[in-house]
């Protein structure tokens, strides 16, 4: 039997029915692939308008779209690609850049030496605000022949130069002379994108410049969008809110391969990961221990049981897409058994006790992947004590950068150059990180670094490789992978610097 | 008034003190922003000259009369990590977090006190179990979670609402005082009104289910104390209606207690918003302090606690005058 409803009750029931049916619908948000917009949500965007104050590679690829470097590593080539400099020659001390012609800013002005010397300057301003000045500690003088043409006389034969003007961008001395003090506020640049607005934490917004000298690109606009948790960057890429997200957490990585709608991207990134000895503690500075360590991690375990299998094991002191890499080094292959002999030829016969210092929650599952080292190390013969601090404490001076910490796990991001990891953990006095110090091994360094031809130096840097090797002067770990999420109908050119290029896509 | 300026006036040695407090704890504490900035590439050369740079070789008292004898003129100086003015990025974000914090405070409000008020009167009903347990639950969540949670569902699997964020991008808004609901208002604009309120929605909920579960048991309790009292027999005795009782002589004696509850849970909306802003990528300045405070960057986490302490002391100047409100017997 229908009871029937009275006004009330049918108003009510009307109210309720059409709330019910609307509701969904103008809530819903709108799905935003298309070839007039791409929105990208990244954990890392800058942190502000100022395009020289970080040092971190996926905020260079925000300011990539905008302004431009004179060269580029390219990882698949493992050499230097020019972008606004067509070539370039290592002159004892000089570096000369011959720039390209025709390049035009945004607000109409050519691209000369002068923005060149302009952008540097500042660069090197410290007190303005950026952080890219030590890149420069070596350049004595920039002299600018002509309008194409640009000079760095460095204090010393410096091979290594270019590494460091990668990512160093150009910004144009006009827009400069113009816009003083604002000249952040309204970024001019050469770059394939025109910059439309920035707002901290929140989004960062880009317009393609039809005008570019290196072709169009296929997306009009692209929005950078900050969201630190990984959690909403996967709920925005499901919900089609992004089109393109980074860092998605491996243990997604199945379902999301399952979606219809989207895809997972991964290619090797070019952090590597390691345990650094310090050889100002013991028993560490004992060859014999530092080979038994070696033996007692088991890097591709860690990868297989921690990472879902997503990892690649170094297989010598630098990871694959590294240059000066050596195909012929091995690692220590596990071998717990081998490690306690060794540990007992040290004269540690009842095993050692060592200390294991990380960052927890610095890098990814770092607790898990310490722990399971911990353990893996007691199987060869030590006894871990694992301690884990703020990331402020450990990089600080009482912490790695003061060469206070005698073991640690620690990740080295951006590593194209072999020279880096060399020169900062190994080289004497470049810093105290793990204090070691010998003169045989200093002279390689020194050596390639004055060597113009990139095959010798190649040579120098392996020579180098095998020598800490041998003499087992850390623990290689892996490199991680780089994991993206992205919309089917989105294709793009993977890279494994961590920059996001719109430039590269296409719907 | 005078009252009002004696109370300022008490203040200001407070706030002194507990900026000093701040200066203290965060030069002793490890972790040094040069090496921090610098990344990888730096060496010890690099760190020294930029220490003297920025003038942080100089000794601590130095650098805090420096900081003092600027901050008098206006001047508090550039943040270390951002490079810009610190007031500039106050400014930015501060306006997001009062936001966040009045949302939160009405969620908290709307649902807690009708739901507390209802429990007491009907106590020991359905209603009242149910509410109790509810409140229970909503204490026990960690927002990030329930943060997390409400993400997942209605961003990610629903699509209703943005995961991250304060407002659409290409929604122009005109800025009048910088609470985007306000201004949407003012201004007519509907659109941004909409975008704005479906970005709060998760964040001020998120911050306020734990607060409206407090708030909730307090009000419940406080109304059952209250009507237990001699003068709502009297009130009923006298034949007085059943609404009128209640909101007359239960609800208004009632409210003192929740007041003073809801002032002291600010502090705990405050911190609560660090968390949520950083769960909603919301642009507050909660999330500014996470990131201030790992960069050691002493001048902006300085303001932003002392921020907090401004908010705090000036809630509770409100939660006074509330009082004589409430109940004109109290002086206020």
């Amino acid at each position: 039997m229908i009871r029937k409803l009275n006004r009330r009750e049918f108003l009510q029931s009307g109210v309720s029915a059409a709330a019910l049916a609307t509701w969904p619908s103008w809530l819903r948000q709108a799905h935003a692939a298309s070839r007039d917009r791409v929105t990208i949500f990244h954990s890392s965007v800058a942190d502000s308008n100022h395009p020289y104050n970080h040092s971190s590679s996926p905020i260079y690829g925000n300011w990539q779209h905008v302004i431009e470097p004179l060269i580029e590593y390219d990882v698949g080539r493992k050499d230097f690609i020019g972008v606004l400099a067509e070539s370039w020659q290592f002159q004892g001390n000089k570096w000369v850049f011959k720039l390209r012609k025709g390049v035009k800013f945004h607000n109409g002005a050519s691209f000369t030496s002068k923005d060149v010397v302009f952008s540097v300057e500042k660069m090197r301003d410290e007190k303005g605000g950026s952080l890219q000045a030590p890149n420069f500690k070596d350049v004595s003088e920039i002299q600018t022949p002509d309008d194409h043409t640009v000079v760095f006389v460095t204090k010393q034969p410096n091979a290594v130069f270019l590494d460091r003007l990668d990512n160093r961008f150009m910004l144009s001395k006009e827009a400069g002379d113009k816009l003083g003090d604002k000249i952040f506020d309204n970024l001019v640049g050469t770059g394939p994108y025109k910059f439309v607005s920035y707002q901290r934490g929140g989004n960062m917004v880009f317009t393609r410049n039809d005008d570019y000298w290196g072709g169009r690109a296929a997306i009009k606009e692209v929005i950078f969008k900050k969201v630190t948790e990984d959690a909403a960057r996967l709920a925005g890429l499901e919900s089609g809110q992004a089109d393109f997200i980074n860092n998605v957490p491996d243990h997604e990585v199945a379902r999301l391969k399952k979606h219809p709608r989207l895809r997972i991207d991964q290619v090797e990134g070019l952090r590597m990961f390691f345990l650094a000895i310090n050889f100002a503690f013991k028993p560490w500075d004992n060859k014999l221990v530092r080979q038994a360590a070696n033996y007692s991690v088991d890097a591709p375990a860690i990868i297989r049981n921690i990472f879902d299998g997503i990892g690649y094991p170094c297989n010598g002191p630098v990871g694959a897409n590294v240059l000066g890499v050596d195909p012929n080094h091995k690692r220590y292959p596990y071998n717990p058994q081998k490690a306690k002999e060794l540990l007992a030829q040290a004269g540690y016969p009842n095993g050692c006790d060592i200390q294991l210092y990380y960052s927890g929650g610095r890098y990814p599952k770092d607790r898990e992947v310490c722990q399971v080292v911990a353990a893996q190390m007691v199987k060869g013969g030590f006894r871990v004590e694992l301690i884990s601090q703020e990331w402020a404490l450990f990089w600080d001076k009482q912490g790695v950068n003061g060469g206070r910490l005698p073991f640690y796990y620690i990740g080295r991001g951006s590593l194209t150059d072999a020279d880096t990891l060399y020169d900062q953990y190994f080289r004497t006095g470049t810093t105290k990180r793990t204090n070691y110090s010998n003169a045989e091994f200093d002279k390689l360094i020194d050596e390639q670094q004055r060597t113009p031809d990139t095959k010798k130096r190649v040579r120098i840097l392996q020579q180098a490789g095998k020598y800490i090797m041998d003499e087992a002067l850390f623990i290689p770990l892996y490199n991680l992978a780089d994991i993206y999420g992205v919309t089917k109908n989105l294709q793009w050119k993977k890279r494994a610097d961590e920059k996001v290029k719109a430039w590269d896509m296409k719907v | 008034m005078h009252k009002l300026i004696r109370r300022l006036l008490g203040a200001v040695p407070v706030l002194l003190a507990i900026s000093f407090l701040i200066f203290l704890l965060m030069h002793i504490a490890p972790g040094d922003p040069v090496t921090l900035m610098l990344g990888d590439n730096a060496t010890p050369e690099d760190v020294a000259r930029l220490r003297g740079e920025l003038g942080l070789d100089k000794p601590i008292l130095v650098q805090y009369w420096d900081f003092l004898s600027r901050a008098v003129r206006g001047d508090f100086g550039r943040s270390l990590k951002f490079g810009e003015p610190v007031l500039k990025l106050v400014g930015e974000r501060l306006p997001a977090t009062l936001e966040l914090a009045f949302a939160s405070l009405f969620v908290a409000i709307t649902i807690a006190v009708p739901v507390g008020v209802y429990s007491a009167i009907r106590h020991n009903s359905l209603v009242d179990h149910a509410g109790m347990s509810v409140a229970l639950i909503g204490v026990s969540l960690p927002n990030f979670w329930l943060g997390i949670m409400l993400i997942y569902f209605f961003g990610g699997q629903l699509n209703w609402l943005p995961v991250a964020g304060r407002i659409e991008y290409g929604i122009e808004i005109k800025s009048i005082t910088g609470l985007y609901l306000i201004d949407s208002l003012l201004t007519g604009n509907f659109e941004a009104l909409v975008s704005v309120a479906k970005h709060l929605l998760m964040p001020a909920f998120t911050l306020g289910a734990a607060l409206a579960a407090i708030v909730t048991r307090i009000s419940r309790s406080s109304v059952l104390e209250v009507m237990r009292q001699d003068y709502v027999t009297t009130a009923r005795a006298k034949g007085l209606s059943e609404r009128a009782v209640i909101w007359r002589h239960i609800v208004r004696n009632a409210l003192i207690t929740i007041v003073t509850i809801l002032g002291l849970q600010l502090g705990a909306l405050l911190s609560g918003s660090v968390v949520t802003e950083t769960v909603f990528s919301f642009p507050g300045i909660g999330d500014l302090l996470i990131q201030s405070i790992s960069a050691r960057d002493y001048k902006l986490t300085q303001i932003l606690i002392l921020m907090f302490a401004v908010t705090y002391f000036v809630v509770n100047l409100l939660v006074d005058f509330l009082y004589s409100w409430i109940d004109p017997r109290i002086k206020f």
